[in-house]
C-alpha cells in the first residue's frame, strides 16, 4: 500500500529546517535526488494526483529528512524536501506502513510538531538577529511558545 | 515594564501578541518575523495600542 502525503507548509529556509528537524530525532541530508517510500504508487488512493503530481515523482527530491543515527530501526522510509517552482520547499512521505512511524515522529499525519519547530526555527534566526533575548515555552497543550525581549 | 513580544506555534497556526509596545510600534516590531513566517495578517489591537494612541492625542491636544 501506498499514500504519498504533501504536508501545508512552506519552507523557505533550510537552516530553520534543519534545527527544527534535529529536535524532533530527525537530521536533514541536503542535496540529495530521492527518498526512501514504498516506491511504487499501487493506485489505492488519490495520493497527490489531484495536486498535480505525477506518481513517477513522488520519491523525488532537492533534500529529505532522515531518522538521526541510533534509532533507525522500524524507519524505513524517509522525508522528502521537494523545491518548487517559485524556490520554496514541501515535505512529502509515505504515511503508509512504516511512515506511520516516522509520521508519529513528526507530531501525527500533518507532521504538526515538526511544524511548530520550524516556525520556532524561523523566529528565533529573526529574534536573535534583532537582538532580542530568547525564551523557549513548551505550553500544556504541546504547542510553543517563543518570548522575545528586549 | 520591557517590551516583549510572544509568538505562540500550534500545528500551522501563528499567533503573535505583543506587551509594552504602545501605537503603531507594536507592528513595527512584529513586521519582521510576519514576513519571515510568511504570516497573512489579522490584527487584534491590545489595550497597550490604545493607551498609547490616547496618550498621543492628549499631547497633542
Amino acid at each position: 500500500m501506498s499514500h504519498m502525503s504533501q504536508i501545508e507548509l512552506r519552507v523557505d529556509d533550510l537552516d530553520a529546517l534543519e534545527s527544527a528537524a534535529t529536535r524532533r530525532g530527525l537530521r536533514l541530508v541536503r542535496d540529495v535526488e530521492t527518498f526512501r517510500w514504498y516506491g511504487a504508487f499501487m493506485g489505492d488512493s488519490r495520493g497527490l494526483i489531484d495536486q498535480g503530481v505525477s506518481p513517477e515523482d513522488y520519491g523525488k527530491c532537492a533534500h529529505k529528512l532522515v531518522v538521526a543515527e541510533g534509532a533507525r530501526e522500524g524507519y524505513e522510509y524517509e522525508i522528502g524536501v521537494v523545491r518548487q517552482d517559485d524556490g520554496s520547499y514541501v515535505l512529502r512521505f509515505d504515511s503508509w506502513g512504516p511512515g506511520a512511524k516516522l509520521s508519529a515522529l513528526g507530531g501525527g499525519p500533518d507532521l504538526k510538531s515538526l511544524k511548530e519547530e520550524y516556525g520556532y526555527a524561523v523566529a528565533e534566526a529573526q529574534a536573535y538577529a534583532d537582538g532580542y533575548a530568547v525564551d523557549r515555552i513548551v505550553e500544556q497543550d504541546g504547542s510553543l511558545t517563543l518570548v522575545a525581549r528586549q | 515594564m520591557g517590551k516583549e513580544i510572544r509568538i505562540n506555534f500550534k500545528g500551522g497556526k501563528v499567533t503573535i501578541e505583543t506587551n509594552g509596545y504602545g501605537g503603531e510600534s507594536c507592528k513595527t516590531a512584529t513586521e519582521a518575523f510576519e514576513r519571515k513566517l510568511g504570516i497573512v495578517k489579522h490584527d487584534e489591537l491590545t489595550n497597550d495600542y490604545h493607551h498609547q494612541e490616547e496618550a498621543n492625542v492628549q499631547q497633542r491636544g
